[in-house]
C-alpha cells in the first residue's frame, strides 16, 4: 500500500493538481433532479492501476485525504461491474483515477450511457506517458 | 416549455419540436427527456469516423421511457409532429454506429431504464428480458440466485442482451446461444403507430410457451425487426445454456501454408457435428505479428506469396502457420473424449498437427476463479478486459476505430484469398495491415474482421473513409460484404445486395411504408427509408 523501492510520495500539490480532490462545486439550479442529488466533483472512489509502482504515492495521497481507493491490474471489469455501476444506478457521482488510457478509454465510453464524461485527463508526471490521472463527472459539475 | 439543445429533426419546425418534447416530458417524466446540448452530446457516437463534421450523425434530443406504455407514448407524440426517433437498448454499439442516429436530428429513445428481468426459467433454459437489461445484469442475476444457466457475452460485456441481438451480433460459447439473434424466442415489439404485438407463441394471451416455441403460426416475422427500423423492441426472450459440468480449452496448429484448407474443413465439418461446440476460428501466427518489410511484401503481393515462400518465411520465424483455439463442455470424460477426437482427427489428415491444452474448469467457479480466467466469454463471464489488462503495459492504447466485418466463403481458398485482397487494401491507403484471421460465429459463414482506425481529427477520419469505402468496394468485386456495418456505410454496403434490381431493398421499404407509414422509426438505418425521406424514389 505503500510506496516501494525508489518511488516517492506524490506531493499534496501534485496529487491536487493530477488527483481528484477539489472542494464540491454549486449545484446548477437548472439542472433535472436526478443530476442534482448532490453531485459533486469529489470522487466516491479513486482508481489505480497497480501494476505502475508510481500509482502506490498516488493511492496513499488519496487514502490520506478520506477518499475510497480501490486497485486493479489493468482491468476495469470488477470495479465497473461491483462498484461503479451499482453506484451511478443510485444516482450521480465522480470517480477518479490514475490508469492507463486504455483503462479510461473503457470507462469513458461506459460513463457517456451514464450522463457522466470525462472532465480532466492529464499525463502523469512521473510515467513516461503511460498513465493518466482522470476525473469522470456527472453532467452538471464542471 | 423547452427547447432543443443543439438541432431540430429535419422539416421540424422549433414549435413543434417544443411542443414534442413537453408531450414527452408528460409522458416519461421532466427528468427523462435530455435536449440540452451537453446531454445530447452524451450520446454522439465516440467512435465516429465524421467526428466534428457536418455529416456526422448527431441527434436532437434523448428520452429515456421506463415502460411499455411510455414507449407507446412517445412513439404516438413522434407520429403527432413527424419526429423521427433512434431507439437504442444500451447504446454501447461502438464501431457500428455508438448510441447515435442513423439519421441526424433524430430523437434518441433510450430504453436503458427497462431494465427488468421478467423471468429466468432454469428448467427451460431461457430468460425474458428488456432492452435494459446488461449482460453484466444478467451474469450477476444468475449468480446471485444460484441458477445454472450461462449468458452468452460479446467480448466487451458492456452492452445488453436484446440491443447487441438486434444488431445481430455475437458470443463465444456453443452454437445454439452465440448467434444472438438466432438465439432469441418471443419478442414484444411497439410497432410505428404506438400498437404493440407479441411474436411468435407470445401471440397467444398468457402463453407458458411464449420462449419455448420460436415460430407461433403462420409467417415468423421476428427477422424483420432485427437490423432494421419496424419497431421498438421492448421484451425479448432468450434461450440460455444450461451451465456445464465443466470445461476444457485448448488449441490446435498446423504447421504449413497449404494446411489451411484442411484445417477449416475440418475444424468446421467437427463444428457441424457438435463435437467442437464453441465458437472457434483460424488465425495465423506466421502472417501475423510485427510488420518487417519482408512481412508486408508477402502479405501484399498482388494475388499473393507462394506456399513455398510462405513455408521458407513462417521456418524461418520458428512460427506454426495455422492455429484455432476451441473449448468443449461437459463433464470431464465427454470434453476429455471430445478432445481425443479431434486430435485424432487433426493427426490423421494434417500431418504434424499440435495440440494445446489452455485450461479446464468444473463448475460454478467462485469470483476469484471466474476473475483469474483469460478467455472469459468463452466460459459465459461478461468481461471488460478488452480496455487493458490484456495490454502489456507498454502497448499502445486502443481508441476509436470501425470494424469492416465481410462474411467470407468458410473454405481455406477464399480465406487466403481475402487475407490477401484485404491487406492489400490497407497498405494502398497507407495504414497498418493487421492478421489474418477468421471468427466463426454463426452456424455455417466465416468473418473475416478488420479494424480501420478512426479518432477525433480531420485527416485520420478522412484516410479511415477513404479506407472503409475501398474495403467495401473491394470486397462487392469479389461478392463479399459485411454481416453489420455502421450507419455511414449503410447505403453503400445496401447496394451490393443487388439481385434483381435491388428487389430485397425495395422489399424492405415496401414492409417499412406498410408497417410505420408516418415513417417515424429509425429513418435510414440499414438505408431504410421511409416514403417521405426517399426524395422521390418510389
Ligand atoms: C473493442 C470492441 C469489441 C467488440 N466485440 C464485440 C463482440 O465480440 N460481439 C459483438 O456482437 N459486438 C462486439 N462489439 C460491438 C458492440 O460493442 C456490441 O455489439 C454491443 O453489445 C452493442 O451495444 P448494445 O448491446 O448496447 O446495443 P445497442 O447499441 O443498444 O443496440 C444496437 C442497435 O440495435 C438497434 N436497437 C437496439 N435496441 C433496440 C430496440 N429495443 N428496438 C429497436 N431497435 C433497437 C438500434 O439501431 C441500435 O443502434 C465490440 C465493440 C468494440 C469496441
Amino acid at each position: 500500500m505503500f510506496p516501494g523501492k525508489g518511488v516517492r510520495m506524490a506531493t499534496r500539490r501534485q496529487f491536487l493538481a493530477h488527483g481528484a480532490a477539489v472542494a464540491a462545486v454549486p449545484l446548477v439550479a437548472s439542472l433535472p433532479a436526478i443530476a442534482a442529488a448532490a453531485a459533486s466533483r469529489t470522487p466516491f472512489a479513486v482508481l489505480v492501476d497497480s501494476r505502475y509502482p508510481e500509482t502506490a504515492a498516488f493511492a496513499a495521497e488519496a487514502r490520506f485525504q478520506g477518499l475510497a481507493v480501490r486497485s486493479m491490474a489493468g482491468d476495469i471489469t470488477r470495479f465497473w461491474a461491483d462498484e461503479l455501476e451499482p453506484r451511478w444506478r443510485r444516482g450521480p457521482a465522480a470517480v477518479s483515477g490514475l490508469t492507463t488510457p486504455d483503462a479510461l478509454h473503457g470507462l469513458e465510453l461506459l460513463a457517456a450511457g451514464n450522463r457522466a464524461r470525462v472532465i480532466r485527463r492529464e499525463a502523469y508526471p512521473d510515467a513516461k506517458g503511460q498513465l493518466v490521472s482522470w476525473t469522470i463527472a456527472p453532467i452538471g459539475v464542471a | 416549455m423547452g427547447t432543443a439543445g443543439t438541432m431540430l429533426p429535419p422539416g421540424v419546425s422549433r414549435g413543434d419540436f417544443n411542443k414534442a418534447l413537453d408531450e414527452f416530458r408528460t409522458a416519461v417524466g421532466a427528468d427523462w427527456v435530455f435536449s440540452s446540448a451537453e446531454d445530447v452530446a452524451l450520446y454522439r457516437d465516440a467512435y465516429s469516423p465524421l467526428w466534428g463534421e457536418a455529416e456526422e450523425r448527431v441527434a436532437s434530443a434523448a428520452v429515456a421511457p421506463i415502460t411499455v406504455e411510455q414507449v407507446q407514448a412517445v412513439v404516438r407524440t413522434a407520429n403527432k409532429y413527424k419526429i423521427p426517433l433512434y431507439p437504442v437498448s444500451t447504446g454501447m454499439n461502438l464501431t457500428y454506429g455508438g448510441s447515435a442516429p442513423a439519421y441526424s436530428g433524430s430523437v434518441v429513445v433510450d430504453l436503458k431504464r427497462m431494465n427488468r428481468i421478467l423471468e429466468v426459467s432454469e428448467s427451460g433454459a431461457y430468460a425474458l428480458v428488456e432492452p435494459g437489461v446488461s449482460y453484466f445484469d444478467m451474469y450477476r442475476y444468475l449468480r446471485d440466485n444460484k441458477i445454472k444457466l450461462w449468458v452468452d457475452t460479446p467480448d466487451p460485456g458492456w452492452g445488453s442482451l436484446l440491443g447487441n441481438a438486434m444488431d445481430r451480433g455475437g458470443g463465444y460459447t456453443a452454437s445454439d446461444f452465440r448467434d444472438h439473434f438466432g438465439a432469441h424466442c418471443g419478442m414484444e415489439v411497439v410497432l410505428g403507430n404506438g400498437e404493440v404485438l407479441r411474436t411468435g407463441n407470445g401471440a397467444i394471451p398468457n402463453s407458458k410457451s411464449w420462449q419455448q416455441h420460436k415460430y407461433g403460426i403462420g409467417p415468423w416475422v421476428d427477422g424483420i425487426f432485427s437490423q432494421s427500423n419496424f419497431g421498438i423492441v421492448t421484451k425479448m426472450g432468450f434461450w440460455m445454456m444450461p451451465e456445464p459440468e465443466g470445461a476444457l480449452q485448448v488449441s490446435v496448429q498446423s504447421a504449413k501454408h497449404d494446411d489451411v484448407h484442411r484445417h477449416l474443413d475440418l475444424l468446421s465439418n467437427l463444428m457441424y457435428q457438435q463435437i467442437i461446440p464453441s465458437q472457434s476460428g483460424i488465425s495465423s501466427p506466421a502472417m501475423g505479428g510485427p510488420m518487417s518489410d519482408e512481412l508486408l511484401s508477402l502479405r501484399t503481393r498482388a494475388g499473393g506469396a507462394s506456399s513455398a515462400e510462405w513455408d521458407r518465411y513462417a521456418q524461418s520465424k520458428n512460427r506454426k502457420f495455422w492455429t484455432s483455439n476451441i473449448t468443449f463442455y461437459g463433464p470431464p470424460k465427454l470434453t476429455a473424449a471430445q478432445w481425443e477426437y479431434v486430435k485424432e482427427r487433426f493427426s490423421a489428415e494434417i500431418p504434424g498437427a499440435t495440440f494445446t491444452e489452455r485450461g479446464s474448469f468444473k463448475f460454478p467457479l467462485t469470483d476469484a476463479q471466474a476473475d483469474a480466467v483469460q478467455d472469459k466469454p468463452s466460459l459465459g463471464i461478461p468481461s471488460l478486459n478488452l480496455f487493458g489488462s490484456r495490454n502489456g503495459p507498454n502497448d499502445a492504447p486502443r481508441g476509436s476505430h470501425i470494424d469492416f466485418s465481410p462474411i467470407i466463403p468458410r473454405d481455406g481458398a477464399s480465406f487466403l484469398k481475402a487475407a490477401n485482397v484485404f491487406a492489400r487494401t490497407f497498405a494502398a491507403h497507407g495504414q497498418p495491415v493487421g492478421g489474418a484471421a477468421g471468427a466463426l460465429y454463426h452456424p455455417r459463414g466465416m468473418i473475416m474482421f478488420n479494424s480501420v482506425a478512426a479518432g477525433k481529427d480531420l485527416e485520420t477520419n478522412k484516410t479511415a473513409r477513404a479506407l472503409f469505402t475501398d474495403l467495401v468496394k473491394v470486397a462487392a468485386e469479389n461478392d463479399w460484404a459485411p454481416y453489420r456495418v455502421h450507419p455511414i456505410w449503410q447505403k453503400q454496403v445496401l447496394e451490393v445486395y443487388r439481385y434483381n434490381d435491388h428487389v430485397l431493398h425495395r422489399f424492405h421499404e415496401t414492409l417499412k411504408d406498410a408497417i410505420d407509414p408516418a415513417g417515424i422509426l429509425s429513418p435510414g438505418r440499414y438505408n431504410i427509408w421511409p416514403k417521405r425521406l426517399r426524395g422521390g424514389r418510389a
